[in-house]
C-alpha cells in the first residue's frame, strides 16, 4: 500500500503537508512534512499542475538498495519501507538515489524521514485534503 | 386571457440543472414569481424551490439572489411580485471575494 | 507562545544590521499581529510626515498568529508601509505560501528600514539571515527573479517575493509578487525599488505550536465541509462575479461612465473558465481552492498563461477599459504580474487616459501614436509595457497615478480621475452600493473595496435597500471596519468573510484567537482590540495631516455628481447631502471629532492610547 495522488485533483493548498507533521512532528512544520507539495510558479506555469512527493513504498526500492548501513528496510507484512534511526548515519544517498523525491534528511537529527503510513486505515493527509486528492491505495 | 412571456436566465448551477442559460416562458396574466417557481419544481424539481422560497444555510456566503429585472428581490416576500411581460427572471447568486 | 514564532525580524538596508527582537506580549495582547502589530510597531518608529521614498520609511512583512495553521484562509501575509499613492498607512496583502513560511523560519514579522547603496535581496534561512546582492537579477520579470534567487540558493522550497522592471522604475501602483500571486496596491513595491531592494526569499525549520491540533483541525473540516458547498468560488473564482455585477447595472464600463457592460458576457467567467482555465489553486492549507490559472490557447495571443485574471482584474482591464477581448485580457493581466503592476490601478489609469483621448484632452502626440479608444485592447498591453519603463510621455505620466496625472493633465480631467484619496477606485460601484460611498471615503486605503468591506451584506439585498437607502449605512460600515481589522491581524483571508464575519467582530473570530494562541478574549475585548487598531491607524493617519477634509473630498466628482445612467441600477446616485450625513453618524459611532475628524481624546483614553498625541 502507498499514498496515492491525483494531481488532477491537487490545488497546492499543502493541508497535508501541515496534517502530516503535526502527527508525525507534533506540531505544524512543514520542512518535516513526509509529503511535501512542489507549489513553485516555474512548476505550475510549466506543467499547469502541482507536484506531490510522496514515497511509493517501491518493490525494489532504489533508496534500499542505496544505503550504505542497510538502515532502510521493507516491512514484510505491510510493504511499507521504513528507516531504522539506529543504522542510519544521514548520508543522504537514499535522498539522491529516490526517483520520486520522497524521503529527506533532518539536518538536527541526522536521519533520514519518509512516509512511513502512519495510519494505515485513516492517514491524515488523505484525511485533510480538500480536494480528495490522495487515497490510499495498493500497488507501486 | 392576456397572457405575458417572460425570459428566464440561469447561471451556475441552475444553468447544470436546467441545461440551458435562458428561456423564454409564456405564462397567463397574473402570474407570481411563486408561480414561476411552482412552474420550474414540476420541470426541473426541489432545487429552485429549496434556494428561493425555502432558503437555508449560510444567507450570506453565497446567498441565492433572484433578480428582477436586474433588481434583487427580498425572499419570500418577492414571490408575491406579479410579473409582466418582457420581464427578465434572473436566477443566481449572490458574489463573493473581487 | 502559541500560535506566534515569537521574533521580530530587523534589517537595516543601510548599515546591513540584522537585529531580533523577541515578540512582546504587550504587543500581541493589544494589537494580535498581523495589521494591528505594523499599525503598532510603525506608529513608535515613523517619524510624523515620513516621505514613502526615504530610508525612514519603514516596510514591514507582517503575520499573525494564523500563519503556519491549518486555519482556513491563513494563506495570506501583509506588506504594511507608507503608500507613496496615499502618502498615508497602507497594508497590502499577499496569498500564496510565503508568510506561512516566515513563520517557520522563526518570525511573526520582519521590519526593513534604510536603502541599499546596490541592488540587494534578503535571504532567510531560519536563524541565517544575508543580505545578498540582486545586480544580476536588476531588470528581470517577477517570475525570472523567483527562478534565479531559488537557483542561487540552491532549493526549491525558497519562498520568493519580489519586484518586477516596474518596482525597479518607482511605479507608482507597482506590485509585489509572490508565486503566482500579489501584494497589488499601493506602490509598495515601489518603495521596496527606491531602497534597491530586489526582492525577499524566506525559507524556515520550526514549528508553530497550537494549545489544542484536535480542535483546531476539526475547526478546519468544519469550515472545509462549508466551502465544499460554495456556489463560486471553488469552481469559478471570482470571475463570475463580473457577470453578476453586470446583471444587478452596478459594472464600472469605460472609466464609470456607465454602469452596464454590453460585452459582459466575453469575458464572465461562465463563459470563460470552461475554455480557459487550467489548474485551481489555493493558498497555505486553504479549502477553498479560488484560484484560477488561465491560458490563451491560440490566436494573437497564444501562450499567455496567469493566475487569473479574477474579477477585480476582469472589471479593470475589462469593462474599466471597455475591452470585451478575453484573450487580449489575459495577456494584460500577466504582463502586469511580469512587470509587477497592480492590475487595478494600472486599468483606472489607462481607462482615465482613454477618456481623455477620446475628450481631445490628450492627443496622439501625447499618446506616441497610439488610439487610445475604449475598447482597445491591443493599446492596453502596449500601455502597460509602457508604464513599467516609463517609456515616452504617455508611460511616464501614466506611472505617476491617476490622481497625480490627473493633476498635470488638468482641463478638467480630474473630474474622472476616479480614485479615492489617490487609491484608483476597486470594482466595486460606489454609487450603486451605497455603503461604498462611504466605505472608500472613510477608510485608510481610500479606493480599496477592504476597508469596509460591505459587499457580503449589501450584494444580496434589493436595490432600495443597497443603492438607495443610506441611513443604515453608518452603521454597516462601522461594523465591518472593525471585522476587517480583526482578520487583517490574525491574518484570515477576506474571502472566509462570508463564514467568520460577515458583519463584525464575533465569537467565530474568538474562536480561531483561541485555536491559535490560546488566549481568552471576551467579545467586548475584541472590540475594542478592533477600535484600537483602527484608531491607532487613524492617529498616524493625523499626524501625517490628514483629517476631515481628506475624508469629505475622497470622492470622485464623477460620482457625487452623476447618478448611473442608465440599467438595473439607473438613478442610483452617491448623493452630496446623504454622503455628509454618513460621514458625520460614522465620525460619532468611530469617536472622530466631527469638525477635525480626529479621534476624541475620551476614545484615546479608553483604548489605553492616552500616550498619544495628535
Amino acid at each position: 500500500m502507498r499514498i496515492t495522488v491525483d494531481l488532477n485533483k491537487c490545488i497546492g493548498c499543502g493541508a497535508c503537508e501541515l496534517a502530516c507533521s503535526q502527527k508525525n512532528d507534533g506540531a505544524f512544520r512543514i520542512s518535516k512534512a513526509r509529503i511535501r507539495v512542489d507549489k513553485g510558479p516555474e512548476t505550475i506555469l510549466r506543467d499547469k499542475k502541482f507536484a506531490v512527493y510522496v514515497c511509493h513504498q517501491c518493490e525494489n526500492a532504489p533508496c534500499i538498495l542505496s544505503c550504505p548501513q542497510g538502515a532502510l528496510f521493507k516491512d514484510s507484512t505491510t510493504g511499507i519501507v521504513k528507516v531504522d534511526e539506529d543504522k542510519c548515519i544521514g548520508c543522504s544517498l537514499c535522498v539522491q538515489a529516490c526517483p520520486y523525491n520522497a524521503i529527506w534528511i533532518d539536518a538536527l537529527k541526522g536521519k533520514a524521514f519518509k512516509c512511513q503510513i502512519c495510519d494505515q486505515v485513516q492517514p491524515p493527509c488523505v484525511n485533510i485534503c480538500p480536494r480528495n486528492a490522495l487515497s490510499i491505495g495498493g500497488g507501486e | 386571457m392576456a397572457m405575458v412571456t417572460v425570459t428566464l436566465e440561469y447561471t451556475l448551477k441552475f444553468r447544470s440543472i436546467t441545461g440551458k442559460d435562458l428561456e423564454k416562458v409564456t405564462l397567463e396574466d397574473k402570474t407570481t414569481i411563486g408561480g414561476i417557481l411552482e412552474l420550474l419544481k414540476l420541470k426541473y424539481g426541489d432545487i429552485f424551490e429549496k434556494e428561493f422560497a425555502n432558503p437555508s444555510g449560510d444567507k450570506i456566503a453565497g446567498a441565492p439572489l433572484l433578480l428582477l429585472n436586474g433588481r434583487a428581490l427580498k425572499l419570500p416576500e418577492g414571490l408575491n411580485t406579479y410579473i409582466n411581460d418582457g420581464d427578465i427572471i434572473t436566477f443566481t447568486y449572490a458574489i463573493a471575494g473581487g | 507562545m502559541f500560535g506566534y514564532a515569537g521574533q521580530i525580524l530587523k534589517v537595516d538596508l543601510e548599515t546591513g544590521k540584522v537585529v531580533k527582537e523577541p515578540l512582546k506580549d504587550e504587543l500581541v495582547k493589544g494589537y494580535i499581529g498581523g495589521l494591528g502589530a505594523s499599525a503598532k510597531i510603525l506608529f513608535e518608529s515613523l517619524p510624523p510626515m515620513t516621505e514613502p521614498y526615504s530610508p525612514e520609511n519603514v516596510v514591514i512583512f507582517a503575520t499573525g498568529p494564523a500563519q503556519g495553521t491549518l486555519i482556513p484562509g491563513s494563506g495570506r501575509g501583509l506588506f504594511v508601509s507608507k503608500s507613496p499613492l496615499t502618502n498615508r498607512i497602507f497594508n497590502s496583502n499577499v496569498g500564496g505560501y510565503i508568510a506561512a513560511e516566515l513563520k517557520f523560519a522563526g518570525y511573526d514579522l520582519l521590519a526593513i528600514t534604510g536603502r541599499s547603496s546596490k541592488p540587494a535581496y534578503i535571504a532567510i534561512d531560519g536563524d541565517n539571515v544575508e543580505i545578498k546582492p540582486a545586480t544580476s537579477m536588476w531588470g528581470k520579470t517577477t517570475y525570472e527573479t523567483q527562478a534565479m534567487i531559488k537557483e542561487e540558493l540552491g532549493d526549491k522550497s525558497f519562498q520568493v517575493a519580489c519586484i518586477g522592471p516596474a518596482g525597479e522604475n518607482l511605479v507608482k501602483y507597482s506590485a509585489i509578487i509572490h508565486n503566482l500571486h500579489a501584494a497589488g496596491r499601493g506602490g509598495i513595491a515601489s518603495i521596496l525599488g527606491w531602497k534597491r531592494l530586489k526582492a525577499i526569499a524566506v525559507r524556515g525549520d520550526k514549528s508553530i505550536e497550537v494549545p489544542d491540533k484536535d480542535a483546531l483541525i476539526a475547526f478546519y473540516k468544519e469550515i472545509r465541509e462549508k466551502c465544499s458547498k460554495h456556489p463560486t468560488l471553488p469552481g469559478y473564482g471570482t470571475t463570475v462575479a463580473l457577470g453578476t455585477i453586470n446583471k444587478l447595472g452596478c459594472l464600472g464600463t469605460r472609466n464609470w461612465q456607465t454602469e452596464v457592460f454590453e460585452k459582459a458576457a466575453n469575458i464572465d467567467g461562465y463563459t470563460t473558465i470552461p475554455k480557459y482555465k487550467r489548474l485551481d489553486i489555493a493558498c497555505t492549507g486553504c479549502p477553498m481552492g479560488c484560484g484560477k490559472v488561465q491560458e490563451v490557447a491560440e490566436g494573437k495571443y497564444a501562450g499567455a498563461l496567469a493566475k487569473g485574471p479574477e474579477y477585480e482584474t476582469l472589471y479593470a482591464l475589462g469593462s474599466l477599459v471597455g475591452v470585451g477581448d478575453f484573450d487580449a485580457l489575459v495577456s494584460a493581466a500577466r504582463l502586469c504580474d511580469e512587470y509587477g503592476l497592480d492590475t487595478i490601478s494600472t486599468g483606472v489609469v489607462i481607462a482615465w487616459a482613454m477618456e481623455c483621448y477620446e475628450k481631445g484632452i490628450l492627443t496622439k502626440d501625447e499618446t506616441d501614436g497610439l488610439e487610445l479608444n475604449f475598447g482597445n485592447g491591443d493599446a492596453v498591453n502596449e500601455v502597460i509595457k509602457r508604464i513599467a519603463y516609463k517609456n515616452g510621455y504617455l508611460g511616464n505620466l501614466l506611472a505617476r497615478g491617476v490622481k497625480e496625472a490627473s493633476e498635470i493633465v488638468g482641463c478638467g480631467s480630474q473630474y474622472f480621475a476616479m480614485h479615492f484619496k489617490g487609491l484608483e477606485l476597486a470594482g466595486h460601484s460606489p454609487r450603486g452600493v451605497k455603503g461604498w460611498t462611504l466605505g472608500y471615503s472613510v477608510g485608510w486605503r481610500g479606493g480599496s473595496h477592504h476597508d469596509g468591506r460591505v459587499h457580503d451584506i449589501e450584494y444580496p439585498k434589493t436595490f432600495e435597500e443597497r443603492a438607495l437607502k443610506y441611513e443604515d449605512k453608518p452603521e454597516i460600515v462601522y461594523k465591518t471596519v472593525h471585522r476587517v481589522m480583526i482578520e487583517e491581524s490574525l491574518i484570515t483571508c477576506r474571502f472566509f468573510g462570508g463564514y467568520y464575519g460577515p458583519l463584525e467582530p464575533n465569537e467565530n473570530h474568538l474562536r480561531i484567537l483561541k485555536l491559535t494562541t490560546g488566549f481568552d478574549m471576551t467579545l467586548e475585548e475584541l472590540w475594542r482590540t478592533a477600535r484600537r487598531i483602527r484608531t491607532l491607524i487613524r492617529c498616524i493617519e493625523v499626524r501625517d495631516g490628514f483629517g476631515r477634509k481628506g475624508d469629505v473630498n475622497a470622492p470622485p466628482l464623477r460620482v457625487l455628481n452623476e447618478p448611473i445612467p442608465e440599467g438595473p441600477s439607473k438613478g442610483a446616485h452617491a448623493k452630496p447631502s446623504e454622503f455628509k450625513v454618513m460621514i458625520n453618524r460614522l465620525y460619532d459611532l468611530m469617536g472622530w471629532d466631527r469638525e477635525t475628524g480626529k479621534p476624541k481624546s475620551e476614545v484615546l483614553k479608553e483604548l489605553g492610547l492616552s500616550d498619544v498625541t495628535i
